[in-house]
């Protein structure tokens, strides 16, 4: 970590997320207005009251954009963290495997993937709703196919080294090696892939509240409000160019992180990954 | 001077001065001319588009507007009063109101040359008294002679020209085969279907033989889905693929009065809103109260000046079917009165307030997702927690009926439907306790409710009706079996180079005959 801290493209993206996290963290505290309260008349201009003035509804645009990040960062560290584990498990346990075990899962993995992201996730709302959990678990399972890939590629060359023959020669089942062998020696790679998912997810999940797809209305989410904005586009420039402009820091700032970390690892993940 | 005579004095002023506005409008307007095509973008999101097989008959078209092709036996106008389309004359045969008599036009054509006839009409409600909600009240039909034919009720019904002004009630060539007619799509409509991508776009030629002589103007009518996409719709306008855009989102019309070389035009009223409230067995809205202090609790004049911008553009509810529009819509005394909400709520056991189950609303008009966040946050004030919850239009309708059978516990959802504005009869009607409108309401209200309505439906005399309808719309007032808070008016762009094309509340009735363009 701190090799990845002495590159500064690094450092500033890593500097970018904890602002981010700070201030997601601490809008409850730092918001002028609650995000949903009605305050005043729609589409107030920018002023001294309403800093950057308020939407369509009424409601104070600048409170919505610092509560804004909150929720699409919770499902982008969850779907990230589900992409990794259930990625890293199934990845490991193909190279572990091989053989037919390792065909099916492939296959699974390239059949996932030649469904577009979208109308995979538009059949997953449509029949599980629209609610947190189930938008973690969709982007979760969408980001998980790259990570089975690279993880299943760095398992079998780990399924060559010494110690994991030694451990097989010792009759340790398969899943005591996968834990005990496997993933403590990809924790590396797992690292900067949480980190690449991410950010991915991030903006995944704003695309998909863009679309209508993800977090459901009235909760404050950058995607959300831009997509709120755009017919507004020609009068109202700041509804649309605020939260655009936190998507793209608080992404610019995750990947820069991952690379940095990356580099700092000797790995080549964040330039290349599947899926 | 007295204040009466103040108003007077004013109201004569404005109307002096709305009347000189109309006729300088109408003079400045250039006399109509024949040629030229208009394409515009549709974006309500009416979710009956069909597929390749059937996406040319009136029940399926991608807008609804099926006037541009076919014609039914008569038409509600732009102030929703009634107008003879393809019928000369439509007369109840005895006093019964169980009988009617229609007459229909002479020289009327399809578009594949046939003269159209009694038989054809006789076998278009075949198909519609099986399928159209309105027409189900049709027990047969009697062809009397080849101009002649009787509409033969299960009941009296005093309004039953309206039903015969229903949009699904085209008349279509006859067919034995009754699931077939309207497959073709041939219609005595003033223009011809030429092509049609199922759900995507539609485009008409001017039909020569048309019964209105001399109409339509325009060669070509094409109209482009594009619902659910106001951005699209938008850029396509300002590069001129499109020359007029329908049901616009409401918060856009500051930003469109801005517009160069366009033209706003709104009609009289619009669609509202019907939130339907479950009575399934563990429902919070079995009991009338917490309707009731859920209804009292929405503030309706907010949610016209913030979602619509004013009462230019939309209207406050009465928890009926009926328009504010319409002249027998009896408006709310108080449209909010949070004392009474909180009063309901400790009477019902929720001194402290209620959180209601989730309400699902999918963006079936573009305004849907703030008119709902709004709603959430105005109850809030009685100290009832709303959520709400978006769904995609694609299939929120199967998902908020439920299903049929019910002991799979898949009640019907508390959700909301969009309902467009029609005369009382038919729209009084859309309450009834067997209907999903109205969360299957039952009881005695629900009862003396449906009484009032045979009542109604046996009075001619419209003036008689109207004290009848009073009564009908106070039950629903203080019962709340479903609510209806606010409704739009709808609001259409067009180039100002496009004229006479006239806004209708029922935006499935707007015609395309007088329309036409200068150079």
């Amino acid at each position: 970590m701190r090799a990845a801290l002495r590159r500064p493209a690094a450092l500033l993206g890593g500097l970018l997320v904890v602002v981010h996290l700070v201030v997601a963290i601490a809008a409850p505290w730092i918001a002028p207005f609650a995000p949903t309260s009605l305050l005043d008349a729609p589409l107030e201009p920018p002023g001294a009251t309403y800093w950057l003035g308020t939407d369509d509804l009424g409601r104070d645009a600048f409170s919505r954009l610092l509560w804004g990040g909150r929720v699409a960062m919770l499902v982008a560290f969850a779907a990230g963290a589900v992409a990794v584990l259930g990625g890293a498990l199934l990845g490991l346990a193909a190279a572990y495997r091989r053989g037919g075990f390792d065909d099916v899962v492939m296959r699974l993995v390239e059949m996932k993937l030649a469904v577009p992201t979208i109308l995979f996730v538009a059949i997953f709302v449509t029949g599980f709703g629209q609610s947190v959990p189930v938008l973690i678990v969709a982007v979760g399972i969408i980001q998980m196919m790259g990570v089975v890939r690279t993880s299943r590629a760095a398992g079998i060359v780990l399924m060559e080294q010494g110690y994991v023959r030694a451990a097989q020669l010792n009759g340790e089942s398969g899943l005591i090696i996968i834990l005990r062998e496997l993933l403590p020696n990809v924790a590396d790679l797992l690292a900067v892939e949480f980190a690449l998912r991410a950010s991915s997810a991030l903006l995944l999940v704003s695309a998909l509240s863009f679309l209508g797809l993800g977090i459901s209305p009235p909760t404050p989410d950058w995607g959300l409000m831009v997509e709120d904005g755009m017919a507004l586009l020609e009068s109202e420039p700041a509804l649309v160019l605020a939260p655009a402009l936190c998507i793209s820091t608080l992404v610019l700032g995750m990947n820069l992180a991952a690379e940095g970390l990356a580099d700092a690892l000797g790995l080549d993940a964040a330039r290349g990954g599947g899926g | 001077m007295s204040d009466l005579a103040r108003r007077h004095l004013l109201g004569a002023g404005a109307a002096f001065l709305g009347a000189l506005d109309a006729s300088l409008a109408q003079a400045q307007q250039p006399s109509p001319r024949r040629g030229g095509a208009l394409v515009y973008a549709q974006m309500s999101g009416n979710r009956r588009g069909g597929d390749a097989s059937n996406s040319r008959h009136p029940y399926y078209m991608v807008d609804l507007i099926t006037r541009s092709a076919y014609n039914t036996l008569a038409w509600v106008d732009e102030e929703l009063k009634l107008q003879l389309e393809l019928a000369t004359r439509i007369a109840p045969a005895d006093d019964t109101l169980k009988v009617w008599e229609v007459t229909i036009r002479e020289g009327v054509r399809f578009h594949d040359g046939r003269m159209m006839t009694a038989g054809d009409v006789a076998a278009s409600f075949e198909l519609h008294r099986r399928r159209n909600f309105a027409s189900a009240q049709i027990q047969r039909t009697e062809v009397v002679n080849p101009t002649t034919i009787r509409f033969h009720l299960d009941a009296g019904n005093s309004e039953f020209p309206f039903v015969l002004a229903e949009y699904d009630c085209v008349v279509m060539p006859a067919n034995p085969d009754f699931e077939r007619i309207g497959m073709e799509g041939i219609g005595t409509g003033p223009f011809r279907i030429t092509s049609n991508d199922p759900q995507r776009r539609m485009t008409f030629e001017r039909f020569e033989d048309y019964w209105r002589q001399g109409f339509p103007y325009l060669d070509r009518l094409e109209v482009v889905n594009r619902e659910g996409q106001t951005e699209a719709a938008l850029a396509g306008y300002r590069a001129r693929q499109f020359d007029a855009m329908l049901n616009i989102d409401p918060r856009l019309i500051r930003q469109m009065e801005r517009e160069p070389q366009t033209d706003l035009v709104a009609a009289a009223s619009g669609d509202q809103a019907v939130i339907i409230l479950p009575k399934h067995p563990g429902s919070a809205f079995n009991d009338a109260r917490i309707r009731r202090a859920l209804s009292a609790a929405i503030d309706r004049e907010g949610l016209v000046r913030i979602v619509y911008g004013g009462t230019r553009w939309g209207w406050v509810g009465n928890d009926s079917h009926l328009a504010a529009a319409d002249p027998m819509f009896v408006a709310p005394e108080r449209p909010r009165d949070l004392a009474l909400a909180r009063r309901l709520l400790a009477e019902a056991g929720h001194p402290n307030g209620i959180t209601l189950p989730t309400l699902y609303y999918a963006p079936q008009w573009p305004e849907m997702a703030r008119y709902f966040q709004f709603i959430q946050e105005s109850v809030r004030e009685a100290g009832i927690t709303l959520p709400i919850e978006e769904r995609p239009n694609d299939g929120y309708q199967r998902f908020r009926m439920g299903e049929l059978d019910v002991s799979r516990g898949n009640w019907h959802k508390f959700a909301y439907t969009a309902v467009g504005p029609r005369n009382p009869g038919i729209s009084l009607f859309r309450m009834r306790p067997a209907n999903n409108e109205s969360g299957y309401w039952s009881g005695p209200a629900a009862d003396r409710y449906m009484a009032l309505y045979a009542r109604a439906m046996l009075t001619a005399e419209a003036a008689a009706r109207r004290a009848i309808y009073a009564e009908m719309q106070a039950i629903l007032r203080e019962e709340a079996p479903a609510i209806l808070p606010a409704g739009r008016n709808n609001v259409l762009i067009k180039r100002n180079t496009v004229h006479n094309l006239r806004n209708h509340p029922q935006h499935w009735s707007i015609r395309w005959d007088d329309v036409y363009r200068s150079a």
